[in-house]
């Protein structure tokens, strides 16, 4: 019984916790979302990956020090016993919380729901990729696939690579294929995929309920990021946004409809096209001062939480228990 | 009759060498299609299975021939490439899917013909002042 307390115990908290600043995270991107926006993507993107990654660290600290402390620490437990403790000999009263348990058992299910969504679409990806590229053409790092569909997509999480259709290859021009497989290989440079499956699977555990919106930004960010590394790369923002625009119309006339992989939205291509056009800053400098701050806040909030493990303790149970 | 999704999904390696026997040359028996596979230790009874399982899936026809069937393809290479491929396309594309896969663009966004036109304008333009 005590185990069984003690794991609903450190769960519930944890849970709490990681829940808990996702939301402030997550509020306070969207409070501050033009002045983040004007740093530029570079700096957008590496702010929303930490108002993602962080809540999860922070929690998992935070536990792990309450943890060592009900292992290596002094027993206060058996001094008062008017809450649940956070303790691995004294959890045994977490089997009464009726509230923590329903949170722990919900909070699992929805966890490992979006987790086996996200295995599920990684497995049905690969497998279609594999097809395509029996029944594409490969050249280099390009897969060149039959199809009246405008689409051109990186695939793959351990071995990206990029899936172009006949339609879009021999509609575009040889400026905009340029810009078009600059900017997919700039996707395959940084590992873009693989990075969004990990940010989906952190945001799975601390935000499995809410919509997203830190993800959504870092994504579009990561596009505005790559447009540009697509423009320095080939001296020509004008052939990146017009392979944009060109695709789009591609995709209005296409017979079967449409291609759309995220959430359309017609400003993220207005935006797109605009910062190309106006050559707007990335960012690199405002990101990597935004890194370095991330780090510095994370680490001091760790010391800080296990210099103050004691009262941290006795406050944690105090709210929960 | 299963989906052509399902049917693709699973034509492994020897359903796909019946599938171009029987393009290259159509109106075959299973002993004729297990002649032009030529040295093989498969055997007479699993080429049929393989013949009975396309034909179940949609991707082959038949007629009897005394009392022998007679396959042939039901539909064209081309016409299979192209249903493999959306099939294929379909949980690449799908909504949730976006997490396993970066997309130069979302085509669906910029559907409004007077707004590409209108960004092909701007595009354009900054062209002329370069």
């Amino acid at each position: 019984m005590t185990g069984a307390g003690a794991t609903v115990g450190f769960a519930f908290a944890f849970l709490v916790i990681a829940w808990g600043l996702a939301a402030l995270a997550a509020g306070g991107l969207t409070l501050l979302g033009e002045r983040v926006a004007r740093l530029g993507p570079a700096a957008e993107r590496r702010i929303a990956g930490f108002a993602i990654v962080a809540p999860l660290v922070l929690a998992a600290a935070v536990v792990l020090t309450l943890l060592l402390r009900s292992i290596f620490g002094p027993d206060h437990c058996q001094v008062h016993d008017h809450h649940a403790h956070l303790c691995l000999t004294h959890g045994a009263a977490w089997t009464e919380r009726g509230l923590a348990i329903a949170i722990v058992v919900a909070g699992g299910v929805l966890i490992a729901g979006r987790l086996a969504l996200l295995g599920v679409a990684m497995l049905r990806a690969r497998r279609a990729c594999a097809q395509l590229r029996r029944l594409g053409t490969c050249d280099g790092d390009v897969t060149i696939v039959p199809s009246e569909r405008a689409f051109c997509f990186v695939g793959g999480v351990r071995r990206p690579r990029i899936y172009v259709s006949t339609a879009a290859w021999q509609a575009l021009g040889a400026d905009e294929r340029a810009a078009m497989l600059a900017h997919e290989r700039a996707h395959v440079r940084n590992a873009d995929v693989a990075r969004r499956v990990l940010l989906e699977a952190v945001a799975a555990v601390v935000a499995p309920l809410m919509p997203g919106a830190s993800l959504a930004r870092w994504e579009l960010a990561t596009e505005h990021l790559r447009d540009a590394e697509a423009a320095e790369a080939t001296g020509n923002p004008e052939a990146v946004a017009s392979a944009m625009v060109h695709m789009c119309r591609l995709g209005a006339s296409a017979p079967a409809g449409a291609v759309a992989t995220f959430v359309a939205r017609r400003r993220s291509l207005d935006a797109r096209v605009a910062a190309l056009l106006d050559g707007l800053p990335v960012g690199r400098r405002a990101a990597r001062a935004a890194g370095r701050f991330g780090a510095a806040l994370a680490a001091t909030t760790i010391l800080a939480i296990v210099a103050l493990a004691d009262p941290l303790h006795h406050a944690l149970e105090s709210l929960l228990g | 009759m299963r989906s052509f999704s399902q049917a693709s999904r699973v034509l492994g390696e020897l359903e796909e060498r019946v599938m171009e026997i029987l393009w290259a040359e159509p109106q075959l028996s299973v002993r004729d299609v297990k002649q032009r596979m030529g040295r093989t230790r498969l055997a007479y009874t699993t080429i049929m299975t393989t013949l009975d399982r396309l034909y179940r899936k949609g991707l082959l026809a038949r007629t009897k021939n005394g009392l022998a069937f007679v396959y042939q393809p039901a539909i064209d290479r081309a016409e299979y490439q192209r249903r493999v491929v959306e099939a294929a396309l379909g949980p690449l594309l799908a909504q949730n899917a976006g997490s396993v896969l970066a997309a130069f663009v979302d085509v669906a966004a910029g559907t409004d013909a007077e707004n590409l036109a209108r960004l092909e304008q701007l595009i354009a333009a900054r062209r002329r002042d370069r």
